[in-house]
C-alpha cells in the first residue's frame, strides 16, 4: 500500500522532528517537515501531501494564513488540514466546537497516538 | 460667679460711723464741761460738727454735701487763723457771721445738687432697667428669675412660649413646674452663697406634658449686702442641637461604613489586578511550555515503541514521564482558563439544577472518602443569570475541596435559599436596606463541610494563584483563583468562613432580579 504523504509545518524543530520520527515509525506515512510558515505553500506544491498538519501560531506566517493560501490554490485546496495549537481558548476554537475554520485541531501537548487517530479520520 | 449690682452706693463702714458719732460727742461734752468758755470754743465746736457731716455725706455718696462740709471746714480754719493773727475772736466779728452764712448756703446748694443728681441717676437706672427688660423680652433664649424659694419673679416671653405658658401664668409659680417632678425644693441661703454658676443638660416639661431637652445655666444674684436674693436661669432648647448631633453621628457611622466598603473594593481591585496580570503571564507561558511538552511526549512515545520488548524499569520510567507531561499540561490548562477573555454566556438558570449536576460528577469521589451528603435546596428559587458551565466548574471545585478536607469521612451540606435583602444578618440598620427592598433578591448557596477548617492566617491567601495546601502534584493552586474569577465575572461574591463547630462554610451570593 502506498504510504500517505504528510506535511508537518511547525516553527518548533523538536516537534516536527519527533512527529516525523513517530509517524514514519508507524510505517504508514511519509513525512516532510517545514519550520517556517512562509515555506509551507512551496513545500506543498513540491511534495503533494495527502494531509497537512499546521501549527497555528508561528512567527512569520501563521497557520491560519497558510490555510487560507492553500484554500486559494486550485491544486491544493482539497488537501485536508489538521491544526496544532499550544493555545486553547474559546476564541480560537470558534463557535462550532473543536474546529478552526472548518478544520479539526489538536491541542499541544497531544499524544501522538491521538495524532494518528485524527489523521486516519480525515481519510475515512 | 455671683452677681452684685454695679449701680449701688458705697455703704458706710462701721468704723467711720463710730468715728462720726464720737466726733459729734466731742463738742457736746466740751460745751457741757466748759460752759463759761463756750464762746471761745465755738469755732472748734462748729468744726467738730462738720466732721461727722462730712464723713456721713462722703460715705453716702452725697457729693454736694460732702463738698460743702469740706469747704466749711477749710473756711472755719482759715478765718479762725486770720482772726488769731489779728488778735481778735472770730465769733465776735462779722466775718464769722459771713462764714456761717456761707456754710449754710453751701450746704443748701450741696443738698440740692445731690437731690438733682439722685433724680438723674434714678431716671438713668429706670432707662437701663427698661432696656434690660426689653432685651430679655426679645431674646430667643429663655430666662427665668426666681427668688430664693424658687418662686418665679420674672420670666421672659421666650421661656414662657417654649414651655407652652404665658408670662403671667408663670409669675409666682414654683419653677419646678418645668421639671419632670413638677416640684423643686427651696435652696438654703447658706448653700446659695457657696454656689457659683452651674450648668446642666436635662429634660424640661411643657404645660401639655410633652418634654424636650434643654441646657440650663443658673447664677445666684446677691444683694448690695452680699445676701442671695434670687437665681437667674437661662434655658436653651437643644432639641435641634441633639438632632444635629444625631445626624452627625449617623453621618459619621455611614462614612465609616463607606470607608470600609471602599477599602474592601480597593482590596478586590488589587486582587483582580493581580489575577489579571497572572492571566496575561499565563498566556505567554502556556505557549512556551506546551511546545516543549509536545516534544517530550512524542519523544517518550517513540522511545516506548523502540523499547517495546524491554522489561524492568524502563517502561515504568517512560510511563512516569508521560504522567509528568500530563500533569504539567493540567497546570498550564488551569492558567489558560484563567487567562480566557471575560465572556460569559449568561442565561437565566435554576441554580439547584446546576448544583445537582455538579454533585453527580463528584459522587464517586464522595463515596470513596465516605462523605455523606445533606441537601437543603429551596424549592422555589428565583432564576439567576449565569453561565451554567462555568458555575459548574466552580461548584465541582468547591465540592472536591470539601471532600479533600474530610479524608476520614464527614458530611457535606449544600444549602440554597433566596433572601430579599443583602447583608440582612450582618447589619439590620443598614441604610442600604431600604434601597434593596425594591424587588431584587439574592440567591445564596452555602456549602458546609465537617473537615479541618482553614487556618486563620491562610484564609486571606486562598484565592491567590498557586496557593495550595495539597501535596505537590495533587493540586495546581489555581482552582479557587479561577473560581473566584468566575464568581466575580457573574457580579456575585464568594466567601470562606471557618465554622464554630469545625469545618468551613463557603457562601456564594448571586443577585437575582425578581422583575425579570
Amino acid at each position: 500500500m502506498e504510504k500517505r504523504r504528510i506535511l508537518v509545518v511547525d516553527d518548533e524543530a523538536g516537534i516536527t522532528r519527533t512527529l516525523k520520527l513517530y509517524l514514519e515509525g508507524t510505517g504508514s506515512y511519509e513525512v516532510r517537515t517545514e519550520n517556517e510558515g512562509s515555506r509551507a505553500l512551496q513545500a506543498a506544491r513540491e511534495f503533494s501531501p495527502h494531509l497537512i498538519m499546521l501549527d497555528l501560531i508561528m512567527p512569520d506566517t501563521d497557520g491560519a494564513m497558510v490555510a487560507s493560501e492553500l484554500e486559494g490554490d486550485s491544486e491544493l485546496q482539497n488537501i485536508p488540514i489538521i491544526f496544532l495549537t499550544a493555545l486553547v481558548s474559546k476564541k480560537e476554537v470558534g463557535a462550532h466546537g473543536k474546529e478552526i475554520g472548518g478544520h479539526p485541531f489538536l491541542a499541544k501537548p497531544v499524544d501522538p497516538e491521538k495524532v494518528v487517530e485524527c489523521i486516519e479520520r480525515q481519510f475515512q | 460667679m455671683t452677681t452684685r449690682s454695679s449701680y449701688r452706693t458705697r455703704s458706710v463702714p462701721p468704723r467711720a460711723l463710730a468715728l462720726s458719732v464720737a466726733s459729734l460727742a466731742v463738742p457736746v461734752v466740751a460745751a457741757l464741761a466748759f460752759p463759761e468758755s463756750l464762746g471761745e470754743l465755738s469755732v472748734m465746736l462748729w468744726l467738730l460738727a462738720l466732721v461727722p457731716a462730712f464723713l456721713l455725706a462722703y460715705y453716702r455718696g452725697w457729693k454736694g454735701v460732702t463738698f460743702a462740709c469740706g469747704i466749711g471746714m477749710v473756711l472755719l480754719v482759715v478765718t479762725n487763723s486770720i482772726a488769731a493773727i489779728l488778735g481778735r475772736q472770730v465769733q465776735e466779728g462779722a466775718l464769722f457771721f459771713v462764714v456761717l452764712v456761707y456754710i449754710g448756703i453751701a450746704l443748701g446748694i450741696g443738698w440740692l445738687t445731690d437731690q438733682l443728681s439722685a433724680t438723674t441717676m434714678r431716671r438713668q437706672i429706670d432707662e437701663i432697667r427698661l432696656q434690660l427688660v426689653k432685651a430679655l423680652e426679645t431674646m430667643q433664649l429663655g430666662v427665668t428669675i426666681t427668688d430664693t424659694n424658687r418662686k418665679i419673679i420674672f420670666s421672659n416671653p421666650a421661656e414662657a412660649r417654649n414651655h407652652g405658658y404665658t408670662v403671667d401664668e408663670l409669675i409666682g409659680k414654683n419653677v419646678g413646674i418645668f421639671a419632670p417632678s413638677r416640684k423643686l425644693n427651696p435652696l438654703r441661703k447658706e448653700d446659695l452663697k457657696k454656689l457659683s454658676s452651674w450648668k446642666r443638660e436635662t429634660t424640661n416639661v411643657r404645660k401639655d406634658g410633652s418634654t424636650f431637652p434643654v441646657q440650663l445655666t443658673s447664677d445666684v444674684v446677691l444683694s448690695v449686702s452680699g445676701e442671695p436674693i434670687g437665681i437667674v436661669t437661662t434655658c436653651d432648647d437643644i432639641t435641634e442641637r441633639r438632632e444635629r448631633q444625631k445626624q452627625l453621628e449617623r453621618a459619621t457611622r455611614e462614612l465609616r461604613k463607606s470607608h470600609g466598603d471602599l477599602q474592601a473594593a480597593q482590596m478586590r481591585l488589587i486582587e483582580a489586578e493581580k489575577l489579571e496580570s497572572v492571566g496575561r503571564l499565563a498566556t505567554g507561558v502556556a505557549h512556551e511550555v506546551k511546545n516543549p511538552l509536545m516534544v517530550i511526549l512524542t519523544g517518550v512515545k517513540i522511545l516506548a515503541q523502540h523499547l517495546q520488548d524491554e522489561s524492568g524499569d524502563i517502561p515504568v520510567l517512560l510511563d512516569d514521564m508521560t504522567d509528568a507531561v500530563t500533569r504539567a499540561d493540567v497546570v498550564i490548562r488551569g492558567l489558560l482558563d484563567f487567562a480566557r477573555p471575560r465572556d460569559l454566556e449568561l442565561v437565566p438558570e435554576d441554580l439547584n439544577t446546576i448544583v445537582e449536576q455538579s454533585l453527580s460528577l463528584v459522587k464517586h469521589e464522595m463515596d470513596k472518602s465516605h462523605v455523606t451528603l445533606a441537601k437543603e435546596l429551596a424549592p422555589d428559587l428565583p432564576k439567576v443569570n449565569l453561565d451554567a458551565f462555568k458555575i459548574q466548574q466552580v461548584l465541582i471545585n468547591l465540592f472536591t475541596n470539601a471532600v479533600h478536607a474530610m479524608p476520614e469521612g464527614g458530611e457535606l451540606t449544600v444549602r440554597s435559599y433566596a433572601s430579599p435583602v443583602r447583608q440582612l444578618a450582618s447589619d439590620p440598620n443598614s441604610v442600604e436596606r431600604e434601597n434593596l427592598l425594591t424587588g431584587e433578591s439574592d440567591v445564596i448557596l452555602e456549602v458546609d463541610d465537617t473537615g479541618t477548617g482553614i487556618p486563620e492566617d491562610k484564609l486571606a491567601k486562598i484565592f491567590d494563584p498557586f496557593f495550595t495546601t495539597k501535596p505537590t502534584g495533587k493540586g495546581t493552586g489555581l482552582g479557587l483563583s479561577v473560581s473566584w474569577q468566575i464568581v466575580d465575572m457573574h457580579g456575585a461574591s464568594i466567601e470562606f468562613k471557618n465554622r464554630d463547630e469545625g469545618g468551613v462554610t463557603v457562601t456564594i451570593i448571586f443577585r437575582s432580579d425578581a422583575g425579570e
